[in-house]
C-alpha cells in the first residue's frame, strides 16, 4: 500500500489550517447583508472574517466546523438525497 | 391531558426580538388549548414558577438563550436549571428553542419523568437580513429558520405526536435548504444555508 508522505507530514495541523482558509474564502464571498446570531452574540460578515483571520477559539472552530459539515453533506449528496 | 401550553418569550436583544415576534405564529391557532403567554418582562423566574405550579401546563415552549444546563428568560434570568428546579417539567412536553439545552438538560428532564423534549444539542443559529432588523416578520432569511422551528409546537397544538411534530420540522428545514440552494434564492438566503443545516443536525428529540 502506498502512503502519501505529504499527508503524513501535513498532519492534523495542516488540515486544520486548510479548513480555516477554505472557510475564510467562503465567508469572503458571502452577502454583506447577512448576519448570524449565535448564542447571545450577533456577527456580521466582517466580524466573522476578522475573528477567523486573527484568532483560534471556540467561535472560529464552530464556524469552520459548520461550513465543513455543510460541504461534506453537499459532497456526499446527503442534502440532496434527503430532499428527494 | 391538561390542554394548556405555556410559552416564554423574552425580548431584550436582537435574537430574542426575532423569537418574540415569530412566536405569534405558534399561538395564532390554539386548537382548544389554553395559552399562557409569558412575554417580555413576564418571562422571569417568579412568574414562570408560579404559572407552572398553578396551571400545570401539559406543553411548555421556551424561547431565548440557554446552555447545556439552563434555559433563560428576560435579561438572561434563569428559568430552569438542571437538577435545581427541572422537576417543574416532570410529565410535560417541552420544546426549547435555545442553545444547547438538548445536550444535557433535555435528556436529563426526560430521564426524570418529562414526557418528551425537543431542543438543540449545540448552538441554535438564527440568520437574518441586516436590512430587515426592524421588521423581523418581513425578514426573508429569518423566515427560513423560524417557520420550520415553529412547526414543532404548532404540530403539537394540532394534536400530532411529538415524534411527528419533530419529523415535520426536520422535513420543513430540508425543504427550506432545498429552496436556499436553488437559483431563486437571494444571496443572503443561499449563504445562510450552512447554519440552517447545522440546526437540522442539532435539533433532537428525547421521549
Amino acid at each position: 500500500m502506498k502512503i502519501n508522505k505529504n499527508i503524513i507530514k501535513m498532519g492534523s495541523k495542516g488540515i486544520k489550517e486548510e479548513a480555516r482558509l477554505l472557510t475564510i474564502e467562503r465567508i469572503k464571498v458571502a452577502s454583506d447583508n447577512l448576519k448570524i446570531s449565535i448564542g447571545s452574540s450577533e456577527y456580521s460578515k466582517d466580524e466573522i472574517l476578522k475573528t477567523l483571520e486573527n484568532e483560534d477559539n471556540d467561535f472560529t472552530r464552530e464556524i469552520i466546523e459548520t461550513q465543513l459539515e455543510y460541504l461534506r453533506n453537499m459532497a456526499s449528496g446527503a442534502i440532496y438525497q434527503e430532499l428527494e | 391531558m391538561n390542554s394548556t401550553l405555556l410559552l416564554t418569550r423574552p425580548n431584550y436583544d436582537i435574537a430574542t426580538n426575532y423569537l418574540y415576534f415569530w412566536s405569534d405564529d405558534i399561538i395564532k391557532y390554539t386548537y382548544g388549548f389554553k395559552i399562557l403567554d409569558l412575554r417580555g418582562n413576564k418571562a422571569n423566574y417568579n412568574d414562570f414558577t408560579s404559572y407552572m405550579n398553578k396551571h400545570k401546563p401539559s406543553v411548555v415552549v421556551f424561547n431565548g438563550h440557554g446552555s447545556d444546563k439552563t434555559i433563560l428568560g428576560q435579561n438572561g434570568e434563569v428559568l430552569i436549571k438542571s437538577d435545581v428546579n427541572d422537576d417543574l417539567l416532570r410529565g410535560k412536553i417541552i420544546y426549547a428553542r435555545c442553545c444547547e439545552a438538548g445536550k444535557f438538560l433535555g435528556p436529563n428532564c426526560v430521564r426524570k419523568g418529562a414526557k418528551a423534549f425537543v431542543g438543540y444539542k449545540k448552538n441554535y443559529y438564527l440568520a437574518y437580513s441586516d436590512s430587515h432588523i426592524s421588521r423581523p416578520l418581513q425578514d426573508p432569511v429569518a423566515k427560513l429558520f423560524l417557520e420550520p422551528s415553529n412547526l414543532v409546537p404548532k404540530s403539537i397544538l394540532k394534536g400530532n405526536t411529538v415524534k411527528l411534530a419533530y419529523e415535520k420540522s426536520q422535513k420543513a428545514i430540508l425543504k427550506n435548504i432545498h429552496f436556499m440552494i436553488s437559483t431563486v434564492a437571494s444571496d443572503d438566503q443561499r449563504d445562510a444555508a450552512p447554519y440552517l443545516w447545522a440546526n437540522k443536525i442539532n435539533q433532537i428529540l428525547f421521549e
